[in-house]
């Protein structure tokens, strides 16, 4: 499997400190980005529908506990045209996918915020939760 | 059987919705189904009477099925229901609202019921209980409970899964001001299925089976940094709360399962029983211990180091424990939560996985079983 992991040092050379702005003033979304887990990370998986909430991607999640959180997104991945999705590891997502995803979700938004390329998240797209997306994975369960 | 042989006599019945005593009704239900004679040699068995008796009472269902839909369609207001009982012997009982002497035994000697009638004073009429089950069902905000209706006691009956979290709700309330009962009902829609540590929910796999500490409440694990939201087989595993710091756990109640002191084994299905921890303080690097993931499967390796650096744990304190086998990946995405194990012991959750070294496959990462039981204050459940 490819690692985001070992993508990391790549995306921080090519990731700007103003991707975090991407979209903004435009009809593309605002586009978090964290700095990667360098040779490291979570081993789980996120699962939920790909929406566009007041400009923010969020993952709507599946089942009956109905949640929107906050998509972050590996430093070498970027936004579709439009806003129309999303593209990394040679993958498209599109808005309304439902996605299976490596990552791990969190609660801590001053922890999210400090693992962000750029300033923090903005207020219209904040959420409960924060999901950090770290692979889009070839064989999930 | 008998449940099964009533709508049959019932598909037979052919009684006109009128006010009088439906006579006209004998005549039809005299020629109505006959059971099979294997039928019958089970009920004769079952009830522990001879074959003729039981021919006997089965022949009066098809008039006792008469009685129900007369009084049901030409008296509903009164009308409470009947039911068949067998002990001491068979009996037929009809539950009317209010005193209406020998109301019950008149219709059924119009019917030619020749067993006995026990004439029942309930308060509530049939159509008043179906009444109040169809508007709690209605009102049911979640699926955790069914709603039945008792004849035999006059009474809508709640079965919960857990009738406090159901009073607890606007739901709830309206059962208990509407009279029903509400009873704890230990599993709905079938027989007791067990949880176990290396089961996958959702987006995890779930971790070893705990109880909060100076409670009854029993869980189940996984890590963290897995969404909140999980389930297993469909069913919402209702999340509780979470630690991260040195522990990457939260834990997960699970209505409508049973939480069994085991886990996963093998890809096989073999589970085994977990009847100790290992602490922190006891686990010594170089020593070989193992683990189930979803993805991964199962798998061993030797610890590597007992502080490892899990920086996607928040506020993490560098006392995770790696393991290492350089030709064997321990560790991917869906493994998070899953039991670190050897032999009967639980060691720890999977958190996560970094680099193997060149040439080598990836380490996995695990939070202590100690952080997991002190940060969260449940206890791993043993036998």
């Amino acid at each position: 499997m490819m690692r985001i992991g070992s993508l990391a040092p790549l995306g921080l050379l090519v990731t700007l400190a103003g991707c975090n702005l991407i979209g903004a003033g435009s009809a593309s979304p605002t586009f978090p980005q964290h700095r990667g887990f360098f040779l490291s990370g979570p081993a789980s998986l996120v699962q939920g529908k790909l929406v566009l909430e007041s400009g923010c991607l969020m993952l709507e999640s599946a089942g009956p506990a109905y949640e929107r959180t906050l998509l972050i997104w590996p430093p070498s991945y970027t936004p579709l045209e439009d806003g129309a999705g999303v593209q990394g590891d040679g993958i498209e997502l599109l808005l309304g996918d439902e996605v299976l995803l490596g990552g791990g979700e969190y609660s801590d938004e001053a922890w999210v915020n400090e693992r962000l390329i750029g300033p923090p998240i903005q207020s219209e797209c904040l959420t409960r939760l924060y999901t950090l997306i770290t692979s889009m994975p070839e064989d999930a369960p | 059987m008998l449940r099964g042989l009533i709508p049959l006599a019932l598909m037979f019945l052919s009684v006109s919705a009128t006010s009088a005593l439906p006579i006209g009704a004998r005549d039809a239900v005299e020629e109505s189904a006959t059971a099979t004679s294997d039928d019958i040699a089970i009920y004769a068995t079952h009830h522990r009477i001879s074959r003729s008796v039981a021919e006997s009472e089965l022949a009066e269902l098809p008039r006792i099925a008469a009685m129900q839909t007369w009084l049901s369609t030409n008296s509903s207001e009164t009308f409470g229901g009947i039911w068949i009982s067998h002990d001491p012997t068979f009996q037929v009982n009809v539950a009317l609202v209010g005193k209406q002497p020998g109301h019950a035994a008149r219709l059924a000697t119009e019917l030619g019921i020749k067993a006995k009638v026990q004439q029942v004073v309930v308060e509530k009429s049939y159509t008043q209980l179906l009444a109040l089950a169809d508007d709690l069902r209605e009102r049911r905000q979640i699926i955790d409970h069914v709603i039945r209706i008792d004849v035999r006691n006059n009474q809508v009956v709640v079965h919960a899964l857990s009738p406090s979290s159901y009073i607890a709700r606007a739901d709830g309330q309206a059962a208990q001001l509407a009279g029903a009962a509400i009873e704890k009902a230990p599993m709905i829609g079938g027989p007791t299925v067990g949880i176990y540590a290396g089961l996958y929910a959702s987006t995890c796999t779930l971790g070893w089976t705990v109880r909060k500490n100076n409670t009854t409440t029993d869980g189940i694990t996984t890590a963290a940094h897995c969404p909140n939201t999980q389930t297993y087989l469909n069913t919402a595993l209702p999340f509780q709360a979470a630690a991260n710091g040195s522990a990457d756990t939260q834990w997960h109640t699970t209505p409508g399962f049973t939480d069994e002191p085991r886990f996963k084994a093998n890809s096989a299905g073999e589970s085994r029983v977990v009847t100790s921890i290992t602490p922190y303080l006891s686990v010594i690097v170089g020593q070989t211990i193992c683990k189930y993931g979803q993805a991964t499967g199962y798998g061993c390796g030797e610890v590597e180091e007992k502080e490892a650096d899990a920086h996607w744990v928040p506020n993490q304190t560098g006392r995770y424990i790696s393991l290492k086998r350089c030709n064997t990946d321990l560790s991917t995405e869906a493994d998070s939560g899953g039991p670190v194990f050897f032999n009967l012991s639980a060691f720890g959750i999977v958190s996560g996985w970094q680099f193997g070294g060149l040439l080598c496959k990836d380490e996995l990462v695990f939070a202590s079983v100690s952080y997991m039981q002190s940060d969260l204050n449940v206890t791993v459940k043993l036998p």
